[in-house]
């Protein structure tokens, strides 16, 4: 378990201007989970990653690391990084150039309190290295090995302690693309077989989707949203996080009738949706549709079954993508995007209907 | 106490964040990180503030002491109101500026002929480039005394069967003789400032000058030149403040012609004929001295900045394409030669003669069959060369040793640190920088005659202290380069795999930077075993070194034996200077 409550930092830039890189971070993470801190850079999720770690210290705030609390500025209690039993594989990988595979891997045994004898050390860096795959590797200078193997190297290395706690910072971000989504399925296989509590930290959405059980998304030093993948992508609760996660069209419009069977106005149409609470008749909002919520028919088609909202367009553009032809569609006031498979492509000029389900429709107020 | 207040807060906290109380090992610390900084910062308050505050309260006291009562200005009137003193601080100016200009107009002809050209032997030349290195000004000079002497000079003696008599009356005992000399001796420091720049230099912004229809004029003038600048300007105020508180050539060279500057005055002061030093007018003198370097250090650590923030534009993995030289290889390669042969090879030869022949009378063909080792035989019998020998090595050994440990852990703290004020450690390391060698002795003289709880007065601890405070800056500032080129990572890594701070420098940080610690250790013992100006000011009858035996040897009208010093401390100087090339080249391909 891994807790953290209230944690503030500012930085002072040069020219004086005060910066929020924490602004009230908290959160509470379950054993053995996979916790996604998801944001832009400068969003405060490294400087989150690293006050958890030690290696940066909040202004205020607490942390605690399973029963042991190892920051907590109201009693000015602040356990150094090396004596907080973590594991964590930084975005440089930071392999030692100077030594071989297995002493960087064996570095945490030799440095720990408690003297292990050379025979526990061999045992345990060959059951690290064959966690990940780096068996027969030992004597391979660090300077000789690939993005790959240094990337397994570092997780070897963050797991040889057995930690109770996995931090990962951006650990994928210098792999090649082929290999980072073969990384993603190994890191999670060893992640849930071990059963670690980790911590991953990501600018990518479409790592955070694929390898979390939560995803908290970030946004100027405050989480502004954290549940499971599905959930923040279906159900994004402002616009930052529907924009920042996936693809999505933006309708503005104006809430017609509020409450279960709502209704909001937009140019030229009414479109039903679900209208969250707190959003009253007439509040400004906008309609976030995702564009493969679309469905792009042939004016004058017969409607699909049931009371899906319809809104008539015209393509502007129809751009091909291999596995998907994206169409913009100029339709109640707006340009949309919408994903539809190749082979049943429109041509530009076309005069459509764009089909959508209510309960994909997301009402979001207009500022947040 | 800390525990009762802990404790209460603890039962919030716990509840609130579902916390058990029980935290092995956890401890309450203050915001962590103080306990370095403050230490060094004290440590370098003692080594640079404090010697450099004694001199300046020493400069008001009536007696000239730093512990002794009342105020007075009566010492800097005293100098002031002498029309010599003028004479002295032009004097002075002139020699470092004409010598700063000669040095970097030929450092920096060197460097562009052998990283930017087509010259033949360049890989040659900028591996021997630091052989100068082992010819310290001291020893330079002493050669160009014995090679150009009026009269009695070797190339007098040489050139007047051809020339005439009229050769014999040329005299190098002025100004130009200084700037000459003092010039040749700051080549390698200027090379190896400016070499980096030139090789760094990122081709692409010359070429794109070039077809954006440059000629190659104008792409020096208005590209290449202004990406040089910021190093030209630190070299440049580097050597201006070097050149003003220097004291080899103006010892051995100005004195003959009685052409002193501020530093041989301040010698010439604190060894006066009869009586007691005048202690008051030295410390105003090296006060008003300090202030002038001090603005010198002030633009030189503008420049320096600057410096850095240009480099960060330069990369690696590219090729400089080389300007070719075509029918003025030739010439290039002549001119290269000519700088060592003035350098190197003429004043050793001529330290070689003058310790071979029986007596010193320039190049004569009769003394040819009178060549023997007598002078050494006589330099070896004398139990005080020996315990020179035993003193220098000592001292350079312990003040290397020192003067790195120190210069990697105020490097460390510099580049590391999250605390604001570090950057205070990193000016009052470089303090020194701006304090003569000379008057760096004087303090050490101050403060340890009348401390008498530290007795190292008169031992070799004195001086090895006095070359750990004057070495500091440089090797402060290499060990900073060293620690910026490893990755912050690479200690975070160790410090959450469970490394202490310790451990972490031990483990991690030294291993990273041996090829920058062999290269400072050998660096410091080179200079050490050749420093001669803060040993002069310390040496008692227990302590002499070898350059100070020389000196003196020289001093006394022993010229020979002298030589013979020179000549063995050349080749051990070269030695070392070859391993540090070697290494240096281990650390650049590495």
């Amino acid at each position: 378990m891994l807790a953290a409550e209230a944690l503030e930092k500012r930085f002072a830039l040069h020219d004086g201007r005060i910066v929020n890189a924490m602004d009230g971070v908290g959160f509470r993470i379950e054993p053995g989970q996979l916790y996604t801190l998801l944001g832009p850079s400068g969003c405060g999720k490294t400087t989150t990653l690293r006050s958890i770690a030690g290696l940066e210290t909040p202004d205020s705030g607490r942390i605690a690391i399973g029963d042991m609390a190892v920051f907590d500025s109201a009693r000015r209690l602040l356990v150094p990084a090396n004596r907080r039993k973590i594991g964590m594989v930084f975005q440089s990988y930071a392999i030692w150039p100077h030594m071989d595979v297995y002493e960087n891997v064996a570095f945490p045994l030799r440095v720990s309190g408690e003297r292990v004898r050379e025979g526990d050390v061999a045992a345990r860096v060959a059951k690290a290295l064959a966690t990940v795959r780096m068996e027969g590797f030992e004597r391979r200078p660090a300077t000789r090995l690939s993005g790959g193997q240094q990337q397994r190297l570092a997780l070897a290395r963050a797991l040889v302690m057995e930690p109770r706690v996995l931090l990962l910072d951006e650990p994928l971000s210098n792999l090649d693309a082929k290999l980072r989504e073969s990384m993603r399925l190994e890191l999670r296989r060893i992640q849930k077989s071990l059963g670690i509590t980790t911590v991953y930290v990501t600018h990518d959405q479409t790592e955070a989707l694929a390898m979390s059980d939560v995803v908290a998304v970030m946004e100027n030093g405050r989480i502004v949203q954290q549940g499971d993948p599905r959930t923040i992508y279906s159900r994004p609760a402002t616009r930052f996080v529907a924009e920042f996660i996936g693809s999505t069209n933006f309708v503005p419009g104006r809430i017609a009738r509020a409450g279960a069977d709502a209704l909001v106005e937009i140019e030229g149409g009414r479109l039903r949706c679900a209208v969250p609470a707190g959003l009253d008749t007439g509040a400004r909002v906008l309609v976030s549709i995702r564009p493969e919520d679309i469905a792009v028919r042939a004016a004058g088609a017969a409607a699909a079954a049931g009371d899906g909202n319809r809104i008539a367009g015209r393509v502007v553009e129809q751009i091909f993508l291999g596995s998907l032809a994206d169409h913009v569609i100029a339709a109640g006031g707006a340009e949309f995007h919408a994903w539809c498979h190749p082979a049943a492509a429109f041509s530009p000029g076309s005069e459509v209907v764009l089909e959508v389900d209510p309960a994909r429709c997301i009402v979001l107020p207009e500022k947040t | 106490m800390g525990d009762r207040r802990g404790s209460l807060a603890l039962a919030g906290a716990g509840a609130s964040m579902g916390v058990a109380a029980a935290e092995p090992r956890a401890r309450k610390h203050l915001p962590r990180g103080y306990t370095l900084p403050v230490a060094l910062a004290i440590l370098l308050a003692l080594l640079t503030v404090v010697p450099v505050a004694t001199v300046i309260v020493a400069s008001f006291r009536p007696s000239g002491l730093p512990l002794s009562d009342g105020w007075t200005l009566a010492h800097f009137a005293k100098v002031w109101s002498s029309a010599y003193s003028y004479r002295l601080v032009w004097q002075t100016l002139v020699f470092a500026a004409g010598s700063t200009a000669f040095g970097i107009a030929l450092a920096a002809a060197l460097a562009w002929l052998v990283e930017r050209t087509d010259m033949p032997g360049r890989d040659f030349f900028r591996t021997g480039i630091l052989m100068p290195m082992a010819t310290p000004p001291l020893l330079l000079a002493i050669g160009w005394v014995l090679l150009m002497s009026p009269a009695i000079g070797i190339v007098p003696t040489l050139l007047a069967p051809v020339f005439g008599e009229g050769v014999k009356s040329f005299s190098i005992f002025n100004l130009p003789g200084m700037i000459f000399v003092q010039g040749l001796a700051y080549v390698p420091t200027s090379f190896l400032m400016l070499a980096p720049a030139m090789r760094n230099m990122d081709p692409v912004y010359e070429e794109a000058a070039r077809t954006s229809g440059a000629a190659f004029g104008q792409t020096l003038r208005r590209v290449s030149l202004p990406f040089l600048v910021p190093a030209l300007l630190s070299v440049t105020t580097l050597l201006m403040i070097v050149g003003m508180l220097t004291f080899d050539v103006p010892a051995v060279i100005g004195q003959r012609g009685n052409v002193n500057v501020m530093s041989s005055e301040i010698f010439n002061l604190m060894n006066p004929a009869n009586g007691l030093p005048a202690y008051g007018e030295i410390a105003a003198l090296n006060s008003t001295l300090f202030v002038l370097l001090a603005l010198g250090l002030w633009v030189y650590y503008r420049a320096t900045q600057q410096s850095e923030r240009f480099a960060t534009i330069s990369g690696k993995g590219y090729k400089a394409t080389r300007f070719k030289l075509g029918r003025w290889r030739s010439v290039a390669a002549a001119f290269v030669t000519l700088y060592f042969l003035l350098a190197v090879v003429l004043p050793f030869l001529a330290l070689l003669w003058t310790s071979l022949v029986p007596y010193f009378a320039g190049f004569q063909t009769k003394l040819l069959g009178e060549l023997s080792l007598k002078a050494y035989a006589t330099l070896l019998g004398q139990p005080r060369i020996w315990e020179g020998v035993v003193n220098s090595t000592v001292i350079a050994v312990v003040a290397a040793l020192a003067t790195t440990a120190l210069a990697l852990f105020v490097a460390w703290t510099i580049v590391r640190s999250k605390l604001r004020w570090v950057r205070v450690l990193d000016v009052m390391s470089m303090i020194p920088i701006s304090v003569p060698f000379l008057m760096m002795g004087v303090a050490l003289v101050f403060i340890f005659f009348g401390l008498r709880a530290v007795p190292i007065y008169g031992t070799v601890w004195i001086i090895a202290l006095g070359h750990l405070i004057v070495f500091l800056p440089l090797a402060a500032r290499m060990m900073q380069s060293g620690v910026l080129q490893v990755h912050r990572e690479l200690e975070e890594a160790a410090s959450v795999s469970g490394a202490t701070f310790l451990q972490n420098i031990r483990r991690v940080v030294v291993p990273l930077l041996k090829p920058t610690i062999f290269a400072l250790l050998i660096w410091l013992v080179v200079h050490s075993l050749r420093e001669f100006s803060v040993a002069v000011m310390l040496i008692a009858r227990q302590n002499e070194v070898l350059s100070t035996i020389l000196f003196s040897l020289w001093d006394q009208g022993e010229p020979g034996q002298a030589a013979a010093i020179a000549v063995i401390l050349m080749l051990v100087l070269g030695g070392l200077v070859a391993a540090f090339t070697g290494l240096t080249r281990a650390r650049q391909e590495a």
